[in-house]
């Protein structure tokens, strides 16, 4: 009995030390930090001001969050402080955790555009509908002069979240401010922990239904049919027999970029989204950028009524890929074609960015 | 269900719990090895039915021939006629071929006289090559006088259906088995101490380090035409690594949880990169296959009594078969092929340097030479295994064939297959004080890794640094166990 004590006080101790020391390589490896609501309402939560982040699972980075826990370098934090130009939403891959802070679309902006000021309230988790969501917070808090852009990742909407946010009914990610769960995230090991054994259980779940299932819909980079590579030359999916718009997708969707012009108009800022879709590359060597060509006419079409400008950023992919065999996704411990952005990505959507609104500038004689 | 499955994890626990107060309730020995076997059974036939009922029917008919031949040809009274050991044999390979092989080769007739291709929806009893394997060694063992049949067919099944070990081996001898039941139920404290560590290692070698570059081998072997030569060339020097993470992390993995019950297996990996030669290295790779084909296919061919012609080719004809066990496909003959004729090659060079030298292993070399000798072994096991891992040999030649032309495309030098490097090498130079890389395995299990004190404060804490380590930065994604396959 008295050996069994001494043993189990051991292995207390020694599980106390291997949290410190799993902790420390966490602050290495692996550390997303502690977000918190945002009662400012811009976006769901923000990380706390000043928030250490260390990144070594998609590319590499260490980087701080600036004063209102946005990922923003000193430099265009402190251009913001005189007037934001342009405001940047979007999700992780524009609060881009995964690249330096100088290597994000934000600060290459900041460079390109050098008499505007650019700031980015990009935030894991915030794709088009959380962005529709918080915009009227956040166009009131920033008040950009110039221009909103917004990032998207999907142009083939889901009509039930978009009429959540059109009837107010949208969910907000929530933070654990409070509590045990609150103080146990601030451990690196256990949320680090906490957050790989998660994933490993949801996906086995999740591997064990598609397995099941007759028709396997996740797109497999590796089981790419021959037959698609036929058709895919040109670099874009067409499989206009298999994507009809449903019935009343297009009028839903046209109200739900309004909410976008009714707001941009009242702050006067012109608004841009730029779609960035995701790649892969065939048995030929060709890249293929999957996008539904009906949902994205659609999406272009609503755009241009609502007065968006629309950046799709395909064949920029793609012909940075012919020239140099560059894919603006993944990275050097990764696969290729899959995840965030990385360096290259920003930087061509950056200069994308850049080159619309140069022109828009010059078109209605602004420069 | 995988044993590095979060299920199979989770289940681990309450199936060792009720494994140690069996062995608690249970007194006497006999009664206790009789419990703790037949518990044991129930959960690899558990197992096997969950994956697939039908597998459980090949496993019990395995399992039959496995018990009733050997017992029938001891039988004096119907003359010890090696019939029975033939026919079990021929049973075991029987299943194997329908199984495996029939597709394969029905195909081949069916090209050979103009038809089309057929193939008959056949499943791969999940384990078949392993445990036909184990069977067809312990029928010939019987027959070789080497033991007695075992009358307890509880134990005979245990040995054909121990779960630990059905998906990818290793392997196991019934003898080695047998005797290792001795301890089930003995010294379970130490046993879990030694192998829940060893489990764990396995975990590592197989979660964070073969599934991380299998993301990106598949990658590039499904698309080399997409990527930079030098991108080529990275993924064909990681692709022997994720290879031996995969299986030796998986045996690891068997070995580990066998160890937990109290059972030792044989070991199936004794650091094959320090090889300096091809035959050294098939001394040290898959150790329970290339035994097993020695053993009951090299040496009855004659091994190396019938001449020099005759000793190259049932070198070649033991490869060529060690190659197709591996799979029905060309591309797995012809690599077997190749390490037939890689034996050959180096056994004309010994006996070429025992003439000179007086000696097999000629001049001792120096360790520049010796560094030299393991990379030229890495790199023909490397390059050798693209045909294994191409879907077929014009694309494992076109493979080869992007390595030797310089080509444009994406340039990916992915950082985990140098993690990988540095994780061998630290590996092997810690193992190489504990163990020298002696040829010779050490009998018991424990001795062959490199495992803590957890009775200490300081190895509990590195073992649960370890276990963080092996959730932290495993990869969860679609990775089966590639020896699971065969």
């Amino acid at each position: 009995m008295k050996k069994l004590c001494i043993q189990g006080i051991k292995v207390i101790v020694a599980g106390i030390l291997a949290v410190a020391v799993l902790s420390l390589i966490a602050l290495v490896y692996e550390y997303t930090g502690v977000h918190v609501d945002n009662p400012q309402k811009d976006t769901d939560y923000v990380w706390l001001p000043g928030q250490y982040k260390a990144n070594m699972t998609e590319g590499f980075s260490f980087l701080f969050m600036d004063a209102n826990g946005y990922n923003n370098t000193k430099e265009n934090e402190e251009k913001a402080q005189n007037g934001i130009d342009i405001l940047l939403m979007g999700s992780s891959h524009v609060e881009a955790v995964q690249v330096a802070s100088d290597e994000n679309m934000g600060y290459l902006l900041n460079q390109s555009l050098p008499e505007k000021n650019t700031y980015s309230i990009g935030m894991s988790g915030h794709d088009i509908y959380r962005v529709m969501d918080n915009l009227p917070y956040a166009l009131e808090r920033f008040s950009p002069g110039e221009y909103l852009v917004m990032e998207c990742y999907d142009v083939k909407l889901d009509m039930g979240s978009m009429l959540q946010i059109l009837d107010g009914s949208g969910q907000r990610i929530p933070s654990y401010n409070e509590g045990l769960v609150a103080k146990m995230q601030r451990i690196p090991a256990v949320k680090w922990l906490y957050k790989e054994l998660s994933t490993w259980n949801r996906l086995e779940k999740k591997q064990k239904r598609l397995a099941g299932e007759a028709a396997k819909k996740e797109v497999d980079n590796t089981k790419v049919a021959a037959g698609d590579a036929e058709i895919a030359i040109d670099g874009k999916e067409n499989n206009a027999g298999d994507s009809k718009l449903p019935e009343g997708y297009y009028e839903t969707l046209l109200k739900f970029l309004s909410i976008c012009r009714i707001n941009c108009d009242l702050q006067g800022c012109k608004p841009i989204i730029f779609y960035h879709p995701t790649g892969m590359f065939l048995q030929n060597g060709y890249a293929y950028f999957q996008t539904e060509e009906e949902y994205l006419e659609a999406f272009k079409r609503a755009c241009e009524e609502n007065g968006i400008l629309f950046l799709d950023m395909t064949d920029v992919f793609l012909e940075e890929y012919e020239k140099n065999h560059i894919f603006p996704h993944g990275f050097s411990n990764t696969a290729i074609a899959t995840g965030h952005l990385n360096a290259d990505g920003h930087r061509m959507i950056a200069e994308a960015l850049t080159k619309l609104i140069e022109e828009e500038e010059q078109n209605h004689g602004l420069k | 269900m995988a044993l590095n499955s979060f299920r199979f994890i989770l289940l681990l626990f309450p199936i060792l719990a009720g494994f140690y107060l069996l062995s608690l309730f249970c007194k006497k020995e006999k009664t206790k090895r009789n419990v703790l076997a037949g518990y044991l059974l129930a959960i690899g036939y558990l197992m096997v039915a969950e994956t697939d009922i039908r597998f459980l029917l090949c496993l019990l008919a395995v399992t039959l021939i496995t018990y009733f031949c050997p017992l029938l040809f001891e039988r004096k009274q119907l003359g010890r006629t090696k019939a029975w050991v033939a026919f079990g044999i021929v049973a075991d390979l029987v299943l194997l071929g329908v199984f495996k092989y029939f597709n394969f080769f029905y195909n081949q007739v069916e090209a050979l006289f103009g038809g089309t291709k057929t193939n008959l929806n056949i499943l791969l009893p999940i384990g078949i090559s392993f445990y036909t394997f184990s069977s067809i060694s312990y029928l010939v063992d019987v027959y070789r006088g080497k033991y007695e049949a075992n009358k307890s067919l509880l134990e005979v099944a245990l040995f054909i259906g121990f779960f630990p070990k059905i998906i990818s081996g290793p392997i196991i001898r019934g003898r080695d088995f047998f005797e290792s039941l001795n301890g089930l139920g003995k010294k379970n404290l130490y046993n879990f101490s030694c192998g829940i560590q060893i489990f764990v290692w396995g975990l590592f070698k197989k979660m964070v380090l073969a599934d991380r570059l299998s993301v990106f081998v598949d990658n590039v072997f499904y698309a080399p035409k997409a990527f930079h030569s030098i991108t080529v060339i990275w993924a064909t020097l990681s692709y022997p690594l994720q290879l031996y993470f995969d299986f030796a992390g998986y045996s690891d993995m068997a070995i580990g949880i066998s160890k937990l019950f109290g059972i030792d297996l044989a070991w199936n990996f004794n650091f094959p990169f320090v090889a300096r030669t091809v035959s050294e290295f098939w001394k040290r790779w898959h150790i329970s296959l290339s035994s097993w084909l020695q053993e009951y296919l090299y040496f009855p061919l004659g091994g190396n009594r019938k001449g020099k012609i005759r000793t190259y080719v049932n070198l070649l004809l033991t490869m060529l078969l060690g190659g197709l066990w591996h799979g029905a496909a060309w591309c797995y003959i012809l690599w077997g092929g190749l390490q037939g004729l890689a034996l050959g090659f180096d056994k004309m060079r010994m006996e070429r340097r025992k003439k000179k030298y007086g000696r097999k292993d000629g001049k001792k070399s120096g360790p520049a030479v010796a560094f030299l000798s393991m990379v030229a072994s890495y790199l023909f096991f490397a390059f050798s295994i693209i045909i294994f891992r191409s879907e077929n040999i014009m694309d494992g030649f076109a493979f080869i064939g992007q390595l030797f032309t310089p080509h444009d495309g994406m340039i990916h030098l992915y950082t985990w297959s140098l993690f990988s490097m540095v994780c061998l090498i630290i590996g092997t130079l810690v193992m190489r004080r504990k163990t020298g890389f002696a040829m010779k395995m050490p009998k018991k299990v424990e001795e062959r890794y490199f495992l803590f004190d957890l009775t200490s404060i300081l190895g509990l804490t590195l073992f649960f640094v370890l276990c963080g380590l092996t959730v932290g930065l495993a990869y969860f994604g679609n990775t089966a166990f590639i020896y699971g396959a065969f």
